[in-house]
Parts: C-alpha cells; structure tokens; sequence
C-alpha cells in the first residue's frame, strides 16, 4: 500500500493528524523560546545559560534564571540563593539574614499558604526553611527527572511511531525513509539522556539543545514531506524505483 | 519533476495554518506612554478637550488584586487609557477608565429613627474597608529603586506571610499588606487621587514610598505623605464622639461627601431620619503634597482624571519624594492601580510601564 493509493478521505485524515503534529511542535518550539528566552520581553531564541540553568542548576535558581526572573528584583539576589545553595543550603544565620529576605521580597507574595492575591500558588509555600530547602537539589531531582523523562518518551514515542509508520509507506526512497527515521529516534534517545547526565556534566548541555532541535527538526520533516506525497507528485530525485517507473 | 497539488485540500490547509498562526503572531501590547508637546495650556477640568486628540493612548489592562477581601463587590479588572502632553513648565495626564458605579460615601453620618448619628463604616478580615468608602487611582512613579523596571507596583508590596507578620511584625486583623523599599535611599512617587477626600479641592494626595519597615518609626511603614505646609483631611466629629462637628452650606450632590472650606459651617441639626452628613473635612494641600492639580469626573461609568504637575518640583526633599521629569531624553518607569470604593485592596497590572516624551 502507498500513500497516493489511499483514497481521498483517507489522505484527509492523515493531513489532519500530519498539519496536527507540526502545530503541535512548533507550538513546543515557541514555549521552549519563551521559558528560556532572556530577560528582553517575547520571544527570543533560546539563552544557552537558562536552558543550563533549568537542566544543571536546582529547582529554586533555575527558576530565578527562567519562569520567575520577572519577579526577581536584581540578579545580585540570584547569585546570593545559589551560593547558599553551593555551601550545603543549611539553616543558618546566612541563610536567614541573607537569603529569606530575598525569598520574602521576591517569592512569598505568590508562594504563601495564606495568600490569596491574584495568581497566589499556596501549594507551592516558600515560608520557611523545610519548604524551601526542597527546591535546592542540584538538577532535576531523580523524582521529577523520572517523571518528566517517563511523560516525554511516552508522548514523544506514539507522536513518532504514527509520523515514521506514515513515512514508511511513503514514495521515498529508501535512504530518504531509513535516514530520517533513524535520526528522529536517535535524536529523542540522546535528548532525553542527556538531561540525565546533565546534571553531572555541565557540557550535556549542548547535547540536550542539538538532539532536541534535530528531534523537533525530524518529526516536522517527516510530517512535511508525507503531506507532499500524500497530495503531490514527488519529484524523481527523491522518488523511490516503484514510483518513477 | 513538476510538484502537481491537489487543489481540492487548499482552502482547508490555509484555514488551518493560518487560524493556528494567528493567535501565535499576535505581537505584544505596547507599555509605552508618549507625551506629546503642546503650547497652549490646558484647563485641568476632567474635560477632554480636542487638544488631547493629538496625544497617543496607552491602554493597560488592570486585573490583579492583592488579597481577596471578604466584602469586596468591586470590579476586578478594567482597562485604564492614559494620555499625556506636556509644555515647557508642566506634564499632564488624561486618564480614563470604566467603573460603573461612582463611590463616593466614605464613612458618612447618618440619622437614625432615634435621632441619633450614627458613622457608617465597614471592616473586611484586613480591617478595611470595601463599603462604605470611595473610588481612588494611583500612579506610581520608580524615583530610584532598582528592579522596578520589572517588577514594577510589585518592587514595594510586602503580603502577611504565613505567620501572619511582616517583617517579623504581627499583621493580623490590621492589613493585608505594607509598602516599603529594600534599602535606604530607594524611595518611589505615589500620586493617589481621591475621589472624596481630595477631588472637590481639586488635588491629588502626593505621597512617597521609602524604605521604612517598622511601625515605630512610622505608621504607616514606608508610605508617607510628602512634606506639607498645609491642609490635609480630618473626620468630621465632635469632641463627644457621637455626631458631626460641621456640615456644608449647601447640600447637593457634590457637597454631600466631604465638609470643604467654602461650604464648611457648625453643625446643627434640623435633620431627618435618613439624612446623610460628610464624615470627612477636607482642605486642599499645600506644599509638596499639594503640588499636583487633578480634578476627576464620573459619567456614564466611566471616570475621567485630568491631571497637571510641574516637570521639576523643588524644595525640600524633592528628589526624595518626587520623580523629575528633568531629562525629557530618558525613560520613566511606573505603574498605575483603581482602587473602587476600596480602603488598600486595589486592581494593578503586572510589570512596568514606560513614560517618554516625544
């Protein structure tokens, strides 16, 4: 069965499902931008030293560095909660006289069980030393790391399973169908690794920012190119030996 | 190896592409306000007159709220529009936005079948009031307080924690939150119009935020009213406690809610159960306080605020306590709040606002 042989409600569908999936990842495209983006207003490319923030810094500084910088009052207060965090985030008098100041200027407005101001998360309390000593292991903690990483290799994996099982019964040639399968799947192995491993090694930074722009790359390809098969006639140079003849 | 489109499928493909871009391209609001430079002078009358066609709009959604008081029935969001012009002495502002109701009976006397006064007031968990009290707008002005180009109104808002303290202070039953800087030398401008206490004398309450956190250095914390020469506003009680001390002349709509100096005469009373008397005796400021001429005009829903002050203020701790509008090259940060019919609980907007002139 090819992809031109199906019929037109068929190839209807599968365009629906195709146009679906690209949506879908330009959409995490443009939240990834906007999460680790700069301090410039909208959307900008993403900072290398968020994205390093998020994956190898704890919970409590990447987030000063990303989602809540808007609410940090000077950087100065973020490098004073990360040394803090560096020499064994203890219940001192540093961190009393130096670091819930901040905590309280900057946080608890939001992250108090009493609050009740507009967007106020009283679940997530920032009050004390027991509440905020939790957010300052280095990296994802192995908890959220085992969840996110289940919830995206999962997700990820039937976005890719339909998108390759398409490809697969696309007019290609083989080299077209072997290489970008093959690369999409790599690309999702290697991303998610490395957000593992990024919290030992700061430089599986980088791997995490390639494998996932190649990830995101591949499964937009291989969406782009069976809608062309699936409503155009492939050009000789990429159409597989059945095709042409 | 020409590419042949089955043209049935287009009209779908571009109804779905592009009502899926469209939201994602939207491109953010503007949160800059120009001034525009004018030659006439302007008659502060909350009137817009055609000369303010020429200044652009800025539009800033307010929809935040500190706390959630108890009594609370104001709005809880609306869109402020604020224009300025400015000429070589003076800065003014046009601002405009929707409250349906106009809230103007702050604390007032009233007789009772008995034929005595009673005060009424309200009080929410904060000790507040959002009843009986009246429509108020701030503007508030970054002197030199880093982080409020982000954070903006926010810079110097500090809620109860969960102990119920600020600053170690038990806060409980008293308020909701305080206003103060982090360190010495920061301070913000605060221009707080009141519809009642100060509009019918035809200025803006000027105030001050420093770094003050404790209630013993000062009552009210970090808020402060700006230096003074004279004025200000009282309640309006005798020396027993139980009744009015003055009434106005006249008693019509505008003299209903504050005792004013050209109205201002002894109390007596020839009253029916029912009747109403201002709780508050208001005489305009003078000094610093008093600096910034507004006069406010509700119609139809909507109020209107026009206001004047002069680009450079002097005397005493005018640095301290005014932005100077003295670099007409530079940006200025600030942030605006409705207060409707509201003691402190207020709607604002997250982050700052930009101020420029042409």
């Amino acid at each position: 069965m090819r992809l031109q042989q199906l019929n037109f409600h068929s190839k209807l569908g599968l365009s629906g499902l195709l146009i679906t999936i690209i949506l879908g990842a330009m959409s995490a495209a443009t939240l990834i931008g906007l999460l680790y983006s700069n301090e410039k207003h909208g959307f900008n490319l993403p900072d290398i030293s968020q994205v390093q923030a998020h994956y190898s810094e704890s919970l409590l500084v990447s987030s000063m560095k990303t989602s809540m910088y808007p609410y940090v009052t000077i950087d100065e207060d973020i490098d004073v909660v990360k040394g803090w965090i560096d020499q064994g985030a203890v219940n001192n008098d540093y961190f009393k006289n130096e670091v819930m100041p901040i905590i309280e200027s900057d946080c608890q407005s939001c992250h108090s069980r009493r609050s009740t101001m507009t967007g106020a998360i009283p679940s997530m309390p920032l009050s004390h030393y027991q509440d905020i000593v939790q957010y300052t292991e280095k990296g994802y903690s192995w908890t959220y790391m085992a969840k996110a990483a289940h919830i995206h290799l999962f997700g990820i994996a039937l976005l890719l399973g339909f998108a390759t099982l398409i490809l697969s019964f696309s007019s290609y040639r083989s080299w077209v169908k072997t290489g970008l399968i093959s690369t999409a799947w790599l690309a999702l192995w290697m991303d998610i690794s490395a957000w593992w491993l990024a919290k030992f090694y700061d430089s599986f930074i980088y791997v995490i920012v390639v494998a996932g722009t190649i990830e995101v790359a591949s499964l937009v390809s291989i969406c782009l190119l069976c809608l062309v098969n699936l409503w155009c006639t492939l050009p000789k140079f990429l159409a597989d030996d059945e095709t042409r003849h | 190896m020409a590419l042949s489109l089955n043209l049935k499928l287009l009209p779908i493909m571009i109804i779905v592409v592009s009502s899926a871009f469209q939201s994602n391209l939207t491109s953010a609001a503007s949160h800059q306000l120009t001034s525009v430079r004018i030659d006439q002078p302007i008659q502060v009358d909350g009137m817009q007159d055609t000369v303010w066609n020429t200044a652009p709009t800025l539009a800033v959604k307010v929809d935040r709220l500190p706390y959630k008081a108890n009594n609370y029935e104001g709005i809880k969001e609306t869109e402020v529009m604020i224009k300025s012009l400015y000429d070589k002495e003076f800065v003014y502002f046009f601002v405009q936005y929707q409250d349906p109701t106009k809230s103007l009976m702050r604390f007032p006397w009233v007789k009772q079948d008995d034929g005595s006064w009673k005060m009424l007031k309200d009080k929410d968990q904060t000790g507040h009031s959002n009843v009986y009290y009246e429509d108020k707008f701030a503007f508030f002005w970054e002197i030199n307080t880093p982080g409020f180009a982000k954070k903006g109104c926010a810079i110097s808002c500090h809620l109860l924690n969960d102990s119920g303290q600020i600053n170690g202070i038990d806060q409980v039953g008293i308020t909701a939150g305080r206003k103060y800087t982090r360190r010495a030398g920061q301070s913000i401008d605060m221009w707080h119009w009141k519809s009642v206490r100060m509009n019918p004398v035809g200025v803006i309450d000027d105030q001050f935020v420093d770094h003050v956190k404790d209630p013993k250095a000062s009552k009210n914390w970090g808020r402060h009213g700006d230096n003074k020469t004279g004025g200000g506003y009282t309640t309006n009680i005798n020396s027993a406690g139980d009744s009015p001390e003055y009434m106005n002349k006249q008693r019509d709509e505008f003299n209903q809610f504050t005792i004013t100096p050209a109205q201002k005469t002894p109390f007596i009373d020839t009253f029916s159960a029912g009747d109403m008397i201002p709780g508050i005796q208001s005489t305009a400021f003078t000094g610093s306080r008093g600096d910034i001429a507004a006069t406010g005009v509700w119609k139809e829903g909507v109020w209107s605020i026009e206001i004047k002050r002069k680009l450079v203020t002097t005397g005493k701790d005018a640095n301290i306590q005014d932005v100077q509008f003295d670099d007409l090259s530079k940006s200025y940060n600030f942030g605006v709040a409705v207060f409707d019919n509201s003691q402190i609980n207020h709607i604002y907007h997250d982050g700052a606002l930009t101020f420029t002139f042409d």
